[in-house]
């Protein structure tokens, strides 16, 4: 990696401060990801602002009033997974957090950094690919070997958004918490559905954040009573892989019981999708086959096949049509509390 | 690139307290606590303006800084550019060389040290942020030369090793299980390695050796 | 100066009597019914401590006063010529000590060397490498292996066809590989070259097309498997100086020798003006072959600048150059009888090794069934990509999935049992793989278990169980030495120079000379790596216990006769009186007796020293080559895999392999189980996720890194249930023969027929990705239905 100055603020309005002063500054939090690419010079800062001992940004903490949970963006996954309140309440996260990457890994990588990592796209990462993400000409994967690449949204650039926590935090209808140290640290709340970007919005980012903005917390709305959630993911290889393809399903059912609607009927679905496109995507064709049914498997086969609609592969990455269809149908299933099979070959 | 940028140091040596790598805050800490007490300090008007204005921490480097590391129990303060991770730090200014670069970006476990008791990747950890930590290492196991962890007893009994190059990061992240659970089942030591890649395929030993050292059968492997 | 001996031969109760000659001076040669104390027991490795302390000192680890730091610049194409290089940029950089630059005006694959540069630190020399302005003109490559097949392709070495009488003469980073490929080898068509003219493991026999003529079933069928790097966890390094005109190098070669004349000749010196060592080597898998162009670009730096320089391999370039085994597309014929009889086995294998040749995977065709028609062609395709070299068990892993699952194909198409298939064609040469064969079914519950129907159970969750045979060759290396040094103290040293990437190349020689002395294996102190000491060749080839533990055993024999005779003179009894019993004590039949410090005490002067010398097999070699012999007798494996697949997503869970193994004597059990249980798991990796991905763009390898190039980790892990049969040979005083590289062969085939038997679906491509998984069954359910309106036309008519 180039050689970098650094600094490390020890509360957020240093940290603030620091970036209002530097406003190239590059933050660093767990810096699993920033170190990957500083290491391909992908990244070439002069500052480095670490902001990880941060403790504004630590803990996780209920909202006494709304019951909504509160991240620090700098909580580990390790954290985050053994997190009783999370496994509870909101066990799609708990499930994504627990099974990402390595144990070693989940004990750096904070989620906050999850949500702002750099594509995972073979191209972008080696520095001899000048692709459109890098200021290029042209995307590498729409050409070439595109195994791992979009079925959606891909006619620009075919990266998948590489944050695992965005599928479910979506799902949970999740908010960000930024400050920008440009505007005197003032901290607003981006709800997630506005945060991504696609290539066609800005292909140099994939997020709203602009330099020196920094996320400082998660919010995630408490889930109506009986709510059914599961994140679940298709991987190669179990010990450590990228995921093929993501689901989270969040399963509100029926607030009100009579003869006519019995209680687990979904009132609303919420489907969100990973490593499919260039953004977590949300499956609103899938939700809108739930809506309203009981879920049966027939009933989640449809919510697979609809999850698929639309999908546009490239010449290497058709095996995820099918894959994705039958993960929507299981975690749909297992939301619900009805999946069929004792074993499965697949585990987070 | 091959040139001299804007070397943020630089702007940085005009101003004492930046370049000294003293902060302005252990300053005063230290000044308050010496001169006038706590009490005085409360009703100091310069920590009204600490406040008021949050201090900027000094900017180190890109030349090399001194970086103070409590590596098994000891402190080694070690002049370094704050580009260089643990793993750096730790095999090419300490001579620990136990610990092993591999992949160099965190996805072999091959590096994998203690850090405040939890196992991460050293590759992927900048040196001057492991700071004020205490670090492990696989030098740091055995108590004294006699005395091996009986970890590693175990990996010389059940063969949990070949070529030994992905020991150390092994014995790290089986170190760290038997901390925090005494008897794991197979099922956790598999996921507790499972981000500690064997090129030898020695993980069956690995995982018979845990299970010796925690008290349990090793042949709860084969079944 | 011979005397001929009885020794008991065979396996378990298959036990005779084979009279062999031998030398005087060698040892009574055990035999299947000699008793021994440490060899054959569960020893722990003897450099065990070092590793687990973090103390053993890998080439990585060195660090040596005023040492520099190697960076070399590798070529981002993978077909460019280089117009010019300007280095001065480079050498302003702080730090920067030295720059070379190579003498290479092409590059023919990414990560092939162009220049070298010293600096004070890692990071300054990364900092220089990128500072080196190199300008290339990229030119047309191919890394594509069908497209670099097609008559148009961009050729990859130019001068094969003409300038070089049609075959391609090579220097520096290519090397040639097979012995095939030799001066009579084929000529070049384009960047095809072939058939190899010959094979190291076997030859064509009986006549093929008239075999399958008469045959009642003939399985043609094509399988293909990917580009696997060795991975090996210690990338390729160096450090190297010079002392008062020697070379000095600490290298992670794992042939200490073979370095030193690549590095004299290199130089221009003289052998003993190099001086070649290590200590550990971070795994080796068949790669650290050479010393070349890494040690030597070090060497070269610290010639320029008067101080150590020390050069290892990043993950990328290790992916790039450090080898790797090689793709292959194999196109097998198999023809069978009713009753069961193999009637043929045809091979026609394409295969890449990159700029690089040696991609034959014909040895299973030749080697497995005692098939009289057996005909193997082997074609070598070369690519821009970083040349292949021998990689454990090189062609076995793929020609064995190759043949193997066509055999179960066979067995299906026959309606015969594939334990019973294998037990009829495949025991006559290895009569004790019916034995492996039997305790494998019975340990897989194989006739129990196994629903001959296949894709029997409900639902997408199923379960299935298959086989596969391996085989090895009992290779050594003759002319292997091994020096034993008793000191007056009674310790004990043994010196040769191979070397110790993980096998237990140190506790097989020490058990062999502990057993011969009575002493224990942590009493006797091996050193290896050094090539001023007693040559023996590097593991590879599967060699090492079979090459070094005799003439250990007989350094070990010959300096105890020394000691008996001193002991003689001191006690006042005839030397053949005497014998040396366990804890060191000499004993003679009148009850007199020394312990061992005593009898040591009665050296001369302050120690003795005998070498011993792996002479050919008692019986004589099958094949011999110039450093590299083959015993009569084969290697026999069987192999059995449970699986579990979840046929809507394409997975594969690999539930169980039970595998029994013959290595001629087990040498040590606990040491033993390792290298088989990481043959699978090597084979596992390969077969399930492994692949190198070339980029077609650009030509630039994708997943250099761990990142994208997927290696099987503990959660892949499946039960392994390992079982030994000791077969004694009665070949040389130890009779042991060699375990690391069967090891890997029937894995996948195993693996890839129990899918079959799980879902009725054949998967003939590696790896086998959830893809191609849901590919197979799609093939299948294709296949059902044309059956079902084939079945209903017939009711028709």
């Amino acid at each position: 990696m180039q050689r970098f100055a650094y600094t490390q603020p020890h509360t957020l309005a240093a940290a603030t401060a620091v970036l209002a002063q530097y406003p190239n500054g590059t933050i660093k939090a767990g810096g699993v990801d920033l170190l990957d690419l500083l290491k391909e010079r992908l990244v070439t800062p002069e500052i480095v602002v670490d902001i990880s001992q941060v403790p504004e940004c630590q803990g996780i903490r209920l909202d006494a009033d709304t019951g909504a949970l509160r991240i620090g963006s700098l909580t580990t996954f390790t954290q985050l997974a053994a997190s009783a309140v999370v496994q509870e309440q909101w066990p799609a996260l708990a499930q994504v957090a627990g099974g990402a990457a390595t144990p070693q890994i989940r004990n750096q990588a904070t989620l906050g950094g999850n949500l702002c990592q750099r594509p995972r796209c073979w191209y972008f990462r080696q520095e001899d690919y000048p692709c459109l993400k890098k200021g290029g000409q042209q995307c590498f994967a729409l050409e070439g070997d595109n195994r791992s690449h979009a079925i959606f949204a891909n006619q620009t650039c075919a990266m998948t958004h590489p944050s695992g926590a965005a599928v479910p935090l979506l799902a949970y209808a999740a908010s960000v918490h930024v400050i920008d140290p440009k505007k005197g640290g003032q901290e607003r709340l981006i709800p997630l559905a506005d945060f991504f970007l696609s290539p066609e919005q800005d292909v140099r980012r994939e997020n709203v954040l602009t330099s020196g903005e920094v996320i400082t917390a998660i919010r995630v709305p408490r889930p109506a009573p009986k709510t059914g959630s599961v994140y679940l993911n298709l991987k190669h290889k179990q010990s450590f892989d990228w995921p093929i393809v993501e689901a989270a399903v969040v399963l509100v059912p029926s607030a009100r019981q009579s003869d006519s609607r019995p209680e687990n009927i979904v009132q609303e679905a919420h489907i969100v999708l990973g490593s499919v496109a260039p953004t977590p995507l949300r499956a609103a064709r899938a939700e809108a086959v739930l809506q309203g049914n009981l879920i049966t498997e027939a009933i989640a086969d449809q919510a697979g096949q609809a999850a698929t609609q639309g999908a546009a592969p490239l010449a290497l990455n058709g095996e995820k049509i099918p894959l994705l269809a039958e993960l929507v149908r299981r975690a749909v299933l297992k939301a619900a509390g009805k999946f069929p099979y004792a074993d499965e070959v697949m585990s987070l | 690139m091959k040139g001299k940028k804007t070397d943020p140091a630089a702007s940085a040596a005009h101003n004492p307290d930046l370049s000294s790598g003293l902060t302005r805050r252990s300053f005063l800490k230290g000044a308050g606590v010496g001169t006038a007490g706590l009490s005085a300090l409360h009703f100091s008007p310069l920590v009204t303006q600490v406040e008021d204005r949050p201090e900027i921490p000094p900017l180190l480097g890109p030349s090399p800084v001194p970086v103070r590391l409590e590596v098994n129990g000891r402190t080694y303060t070690v002049n370094v550019e704050p580009r260089l991770t643990l793993a750096d730090v730790l095999r090419d200014h300490l001579d620990l060389t136990g610990t092993k670069v591999i992949c160099d970006r965190g996805a072999c476990g091959g590096c994998t040290v203690l850090l405040d008791n939890e196992p991460v990747v050293s590759c992927m950890q900048l040196a001057i942020a492991a700071q004020g930590k205490s670090i492990r290492t696989v030098e740091g196991l055995a108590q004294g030369a006699e005395q091996l962890d009986p970890l590693q007893e175990a990996f010389i009994t059940h063969d949990a090793l070949q070529c030994g190059f992905c020991t150390p990061g092994m014995l790290m992240s089986c170190r760290a299980l038997l901390d925090r659970t005494r008897q794991p089942t197979l099922d956790e030591i598999k996921t507790a390695v499972s981000g500690n890649l064997c090129r030898c395929g020695t993980y069956p030993h690995v995982f018979a050796a845990v299970l010796a050292a925690s008290g349990q059968e090793p042949n709860l492997v084969k079944e | 100066m011979a005397r001929k001996v009885t020794l008991r031969v065979g396996y378990q109760n298959n036990l005779s009597s084979e009279t062999r000659t031998i030398p005087d001076d060698e040892p009574l040669p055990w035999d299947a019914t000699t008793e021994l104390r440490v060899v054959g027991k569960p020893v722990p490795r003897v450099d065990a401590r070092a590793k687990v302390t973090g103390q053993a000192k890998y080439t990585h680890d060195v660090k040596l006063p005023g040492m520099l730091y190697g960076v070399i610049v590798r070529s981002p194409y993978a077909a460019a010529g280089i117009q010019s290089i300007d280095i001065a940029a480079a050498e302003d950089l702080p730090g920067v000590r030295a720059v070379y630059v190579l003498d290479r005006r092409r590059v023919r694959f990414q990560g092939h060397e162009v220049a070298a540069i010293a600096a004070d630190t890692p990071e300054q020399a990364e900092d220089a490498a990128r500072a080196i302005e190199v300008a290339y003109a990229p030119g047309p490559f191919v890394v594509d292996f069908e497209m670099a097949m097609r008559a148009d392709a961009p050729v990859v070495m130019e001068g094969g066809r003409a300038a070089a009488g049609g075959r391609v003469r090579v220097q520096g980073g290519i090397r040639l590989v097979a012995a095939a490929w030799a001066d009579d080898g084929p000529k070049q068509n384009s960047n095809v070259f072939g058939p190899a003219k010959r094979s190291l493991f076997g030859s064509n026999r009986g006549d093929v097309p008239h075999a399958v003529q008469i045959a009642d079933e003939v399985i043609e069928q094509e399988f293909r498997t990917p580009v696997q790097t060795h991975s090996c966890l210690e990338t390729h390094a160096a450090v190297a100086y010079w002392e008062a005109g020697r070379l000095i190098v600490h290298c992670g070669a794992k042939s200490v020798t073979k370095a030193r004349a690549e590095l004299a000749d290199y130089f221009g010196l003289s052998h003993t003006q190099v001086h070649v060592v290590n200590t550990f080597i971070g795994g080796h898998f068949g790669t650290k072959s050479s010393s070349l162009p890494y040690a030597a670009l070090a060497a070269r730096l610290a010639k320029q600048t008067g101080r150590p320089v020390k050069i290892a391999l990043s993950r990328k370039d290790e992916h790039l150059v450090g080898g790797n085994r090689p793709q292959n597309r194999m196109q097998v014929r198999v023809a069978g009888m009713r009753d069961g009889t193999l009637a043929a086995v045809e091979l026609t294998n394409y295969g890449s090794a990159g700029a690089g040749f040696g991609a034959g995977a014909s040895g299973p065709f030749f080697s497995i069934y005692d098939c009289v028609h057996v005909r193997a062609a082997d074609y070598d395709v070369l690519m821009n990509t970083g040349p292949s070299c021998a990689f454990r068990a090189p062609g076995h892993p793929q020609g064995a999935f190759a043949l193997e699952v066509a055999i179960d194909m066979l067995c299906a198409r026959l309606g015969y049992d594939p334990v019973e298939f294998r037990l009829r064609n495949s025991c006559e040469r290895t009569p004790w793989r019916a034995e492996e064969l039997r305790i494998g079914a019975e340990r897989m519950g194989w006739h129990d278990r196994r629903d001959p129907m296949p894709a029997a159970q409900d639902g997408p969750i199923k379960r299935g169980i298959g086989v596969a045979n391996s085989v090895w060759y009992s290779v050594y290396s003759p002319g292997a030495q091994v020096e034993v040094q008793v000191n007056k103290d009674g310790s004990v040293i043994a010196l040769t120079s191979t070397s110790a990437p993980g096998a237990g190349s140190r506790t097989v020689i020490a058990q062999a000379i502990a057993e011969e002395l009575g002493l224990e294996p942590h009493q006797i102190d091996v050193r290896l790596s050094d090539s001023d000491y007693p040559y023996s060749p590097a593991p590879g080839g599967s060699r090492l216990t079979s090459t070094v533990t005799p003439p250990a055993r007989q350094a070990a024999y010959r300096v105890k006769q020394r000691l008996l005779s001193y002991a003689a003179r001191k006690l006042e009894v005839g030397p053949d009186t005497l014998s040396l019993q366990p804890g060191g004590m000499v004993v003679s039949q009148s009850g007199k007796r020394l312990t061992w410090a005593e009898t040591c005490g009665l050296l001369p002067g302050g120690k003795t020293v005998a070498l011993g010398e792996r002479a050919e097999d008692y019986s004589g070699p099958s094949v011999s080559f110039s450093r590299i012999s083959m015993g009569q007798d084969l290697i026999a494996g069987v192999q059995f895999a449970e699986v579990t697949v979840d046929e809507r997503i394409g997975q594969v869970r690999v539930d169980k392999i039970v595998a029994v193994q013959d290595c001629g004597r087990v040498f040590n059990p606990l040491l033993a189980e390792s290298q088989l249980q990481g043959g699978i798991i090597n084979a596992l990796s390969f077969g399930l996720f492994e692949e190198r991905v070339m980029d077609g763009l650009e030509g630039r390898m994708l997943n250099p890194d761990f990142l994208f190039y997927k290696i099987a980790g503990p959660r892949e892990m499946p039960q392994l249930d390992t079982v030994f049969l000791n077969v004694y040979h009665g070949q040389t005083n130890t009779d042991a023969r060699n375990l690391g590289e069967p090891a890997k062969v029937a894995t996948i085939a195993a693996v890839v027929n129990a899918i079959y038997n799980a879902t009725g679906a054949w998967v003939t491509q590696l790896p086998i990705t959830p893809g191609r998984v849901l590919a197979a069954l799609a093939e299948r359910d294709r296949a059902l239905e044309a059956n079902v309106r084939a079945s209903k036309a017939r009711a028709r008519a």
